[in-house]
């Protein structure tokens, strides 16, 4: 299809399609690169105001494009009507930056990020004109690429993806990128891309492959330019990574293990890098991020020279650990700020020793004390329900912790000041990689009763609660710990019209139910089933450096009701993530 | 230079029990822009969002309005439907500062406006007014006898009531009351649209009026603003009624 009538048509859809800004580019800080030789379309798999939110495709974004070879275009999920008004009028899967054709990049990335948007996946790759599964591909197709998080199970989307890149993509891109570069034909391509470690190409076979880990975690990488979403976006905001990796060890955390070991960025380059930011983006706000950047060595000085600079900067610290957060959130704190979320996960000491949350009802206490006493009249409190070993009496520690806080609040702030105690309780997904990765979850009747009794203990004034829906809890279980035939159901699921899956309003329950039921396979049984120690699992060839045998480990010590410590302050516990060069790498205060 | 004082920005710590409340010396500027190729497609808010941020891109505070929620003072003088493009877009803003050259303004918003958001000129805002009118020009894929025939069979009509739908109520606009006579300007349909205090015709209400009133079939290749009307804000006076 000529260009100019493409893009005729696709301004046609515009004046019908809900929120047109989604797809029409040139947002502040965009590149386009029309001479590149290189062409990749990086995707993210929901729509744009989500996606564009999304740091690790801006930190892709720009180190492609900072190449003078390669041209990096974005792409997002269309929404249910642009899909349906595209496929209507034959219209391409494009590219934001120059509306042309996905399908004529050299690669397709696609990061996965949440086992949810697994059928917007398929959708994309459909859309582009890209035959589904990667066997039914020839030489005129693009190599479709995914990565991310989710990808540390490449087995449910294996039938549907070319090449899986493992880990961290910062160093091994640029390989991937000389590949495209010196070499034009497809197979010869795969060929090449094989040779690579952390490339996992489930049509050769099922290799070890080991995670790539960005060592060096230098400043360079970081995004100097990110492109300014419109309004529409879900974080407006610039952000700056401050620290990777995370040694606290709770044995629920998928990116506790996929991201080890810890390396944290100097001061003086994340106060340069996010005042760079902000003078590029506009932005009024500032977000450090990390896994939790609390703990990051640097945060009380970091805070304290930005704040130099920018007085009425808001400042963001996302991810706060109850012992440490209060220090960074009291010194974060202004006039514009007024939530702060604490995440104790559990409410018992039992069960915070089970998911290996080093901390105490003490602490708990203070924090919400330190969080009031400092002006903040919105306080979130994040637990999770579902728990292996979960008691009746962690459910009612939820609401015993939830009157506490009010009572706090109460007793800071005044009898009938204006506050609000917000208890969000979202249900536990066991994941690959974990120590809880042979869990199944809560059978959703039994969520649904947990849930249902803490809608009725949590009422009263200054108090909220918000819960996750089962049906989608259910489904991420069942993806995320699936292989081969999941992707089987995934498919037939997609077929069948599931697409955006994390939407409550679009998930489709009885057609998931169905395609599992169709690959022979129960969803429900998927996601509760408990997986043998001694069985192999899915995911045992992709290395993540943490062993099988520390992580086996760790789920006997949670049935001992037993904490491990932080190595990065109590000795190493030989997890195994730390190689050479590769190792914890803090920074000083 | 119109000079006036505002409350303080953020982070000044005004709503605090002790606070003080510091001058804020502003300047209130009127914008004029153009809104060209796919910028057309940004929401009134999106574009409301996008200006306050490539202010601050190039370095100017916005001043705040007071009140417990302190927002931006900016306003865009006239809400336009998305898809349509302009070349008369006003914004009025209330920038921190004694004063400001205008030029310079001017230039240092087009380098950090995004693609097809391009700002004209920038004159201190007068006194306040109100929109009592736009032109639009509309372009169709239509041959000129075709235009030509709808816009005489337009203008003919007494009334031409057209369907809106909002999500409160349904209602018919009489399209002629608000834009009695289009005119054919070469290959387009020229039509000034007038704003009265009980409301308005949208232009594309305009076009749908003028496609029923067409033989043929009349393809709308796309809208622009040409130009807003305004005329001095009345003053009014609230008369006091005791028994």
């Amino acid at each position: 299809m000529e260009q100019s009538i493409l893009q005729q048509q696709i301004e046609r859809l515009l004046t019908v399609v809900e929120k047109p800004s989604r797809y029409i580019g040139g947002e502040t800080n965009e590149t386009v690169k029309p001479a590149a030789t290189v062409r990749i379309a990086l995707a993210y798999p929901d729509a744009y105001e989500i996606g564009i939110s999304n740091q690790a495709l801006q930190i892709l974004y720009g180190l492609i494009n900072d190449r003078t070879d390669a041209a990096a275009e974005r792409v997002y999920c269309p929404w249910p009507d642009m899909a349906d008004a595209m496929r209507r009028e034959g219209i391409p899967l494009f590219t934001l930056e120059t509306w042309r054709p996905v399908r004529e990049a050299d690669l397709f990335g696609i990061t996965l990020q949440a086992e949810l948007t697994y059928s917007n996946v398929l959708e994309l790759i459909d859309l582009a004109g890209i035959p589904i599964r990667a066997i039914d591909r020839t030489d005129a197709d693009p190599i479709v690429m995914a990565g991310g998080p989710s990808a540390s199970n490449p087995m449910p989307l294996a039938a549907f993806v070319d090449v899986f890149f493992m880990g961290e993509a910062e160093e091994g891109l640029s390989r991937v990128v000389a590949i495209l570069d010196e070499v034009k034909d497809r197979q010869e391509r795969l060929d090449r891309l094989a040779e690579l470690p952390f490339l996992y190409l489930p049509a050769r076979g099922e290799r070890p492959v080991e995670r790539a880990i960005f060592a060096d975690f230098s400043i360079d990488a970081a995004p100097t330019k990110p492109v300014v979403p419109y309004a529409s976006a879900i974080f407006s905001r610039a952000s700056v990574e401050v620290m990777r990796g995370c040694t606290r060890g709770c044995r629920f955390c998928h990116a506790g293990t996929w991201y080890r070991p810890v390396r944290e960025r100097p001061v003086e380059d994340v106060v340069k890098a996010g005042l760079a930011q902000l003078g590029c983006t506009g932005y009024d706000e500032l977000s450090l991020t990390s896994l939790a950047t609390s703990d990051w060595s640097g945060v009380a000085r970091a805070i304290k020279e930005i704040k130099a600079e920018k007085p009425d900067l808001h400042l963001s610290l996302p991810s706060n650990r109850v012992d440490t957060g209060p220090v960074a959130l009291l010194a974060a704190a202004n006039s514009r700020q007024r939530s702060i979320t604490l995440a104790p996960e559990a409410a018992t000491q039992r069960m915070r020793d089970i998911i290996c949350k080093t901390i105490t009802d003490e602490m708990i206490e203070q924090a919400i004390e330190s969080a009031f006493a400092a002006g903040y009249t919105s306080l979130k409190l994040y637990f999770m329900i579902g728990l292996p070993l979960e008691t009746f009496a962690e459910i009612q520690g939820i609401v015993d912790l939830g009157f506490r806080a009010r009572e706090i609040g109460r007793a800071t702030l005044g009898e009938k000041a204006k506050f609000t105690v917000h208890i969000s309780a979202s249900n536990f997904v066991p994941k690959p990689h974990t120590p809880f990765q042979w869990d199944g979850m809560a059978p959703p009747d039994q969520l649904r009763v947990k849930q249902d009794y803490l809608r009725r203990a949590l009422k009263g004034r200054q108090l909220k609660l918000s819960l996750h829906d089962v049906r989608t809890s259910m489904l991420e279980g069942a993806i995320g710990r699936g292989d081969a035939i999941t992707g089987d159901a995934l498919e037939a699921a997609w077929r069948a019209g599931a697409r955006f899956d994390a939407w409550t309003e679009h998930h489709k329950e009885d057609v998931w139910r169905d395609a599992f039921s169709a690959a022979g396979r129960d969803l429900v049984v998927e996601a509760t089933r408990e997986r043998d120690p001694l069985d192999p699992l899915p995911w045992d060839h992709v290395r993540s450096g943490v062993s099988k045998e520390f992580l086996l480990d760790e789920w006997w010590q949670s049935r001992a009701e037993r904490p491990t410590g932080d190595c990065r302050w109590d000795g190493c516990s030989d997890c195994g993530a730390c190689v050479g060069p590769v190792r914890n790498r803090l920074v000083e205060a | 230079m119109i000079a006036a004082r505002a409350s303080a920005p953020f982070g000044t710590g005004w709503w605090r029990p002790n606070a003080t409340h510091p001058a804020v010396h502003t300047v209130r500027i009127e914008l004029r822009l153009a809104i060209r190729d796919r910028a057309r497609y940004l929401s009134h808010l999106e574009m409301v969002d996008l200006l306050l941020a490539a202010l601050r891109r190039a370095d100017y505070g916005v001043a705040l309005s007071n009140g417990m929620r302190p927002r931006p003072v900016i306003s865009l003088a006239l809400a336009r439907g998305v898809g349509v493009a302009s070349e008369d877009e006003r914004c009025t803003v209330e920038l921190v500062g004694e004063s400001h050259d205008l030029d310079e303004l001017v230039v240092r918003l087009a380098a950090t406006c995004p693609r097809g958001v391009v700002p004209l000129e920038a004159l201190p805002a007068g006194p306040k007014t109100i929109v009592t009118g736009a032109t639009y020009r509309i372009v169709f894929d239509a041959p000129g006898d075709s235009l030509a025939q709808a816009v005489e069979a337009y203008c003919a009509a007494t009334e031409l009531l057209v369907p809106r739908r909002s999500p409160k109520q349904r209602r018919n606009v009489d399209v002629c009351r608000y834009a009695p006579e289009p005119r054919l300007e070469g290959d387009a349909i020229v039509v000034d649209i007038a704003i009265y205090e009980d409301g308005s015709a949208k232009p594309e209400e305009v076009v749908r009026a003028l496609q029923s009133c067409a033989d043929g079939d009349l393809c709308v290749a796309g809208i622009t603003r040409l130009a807003v009307r305004t005329a001095p804000k009345p003053v009014r006076v609230g008369a006091t009624e005791t028994t």
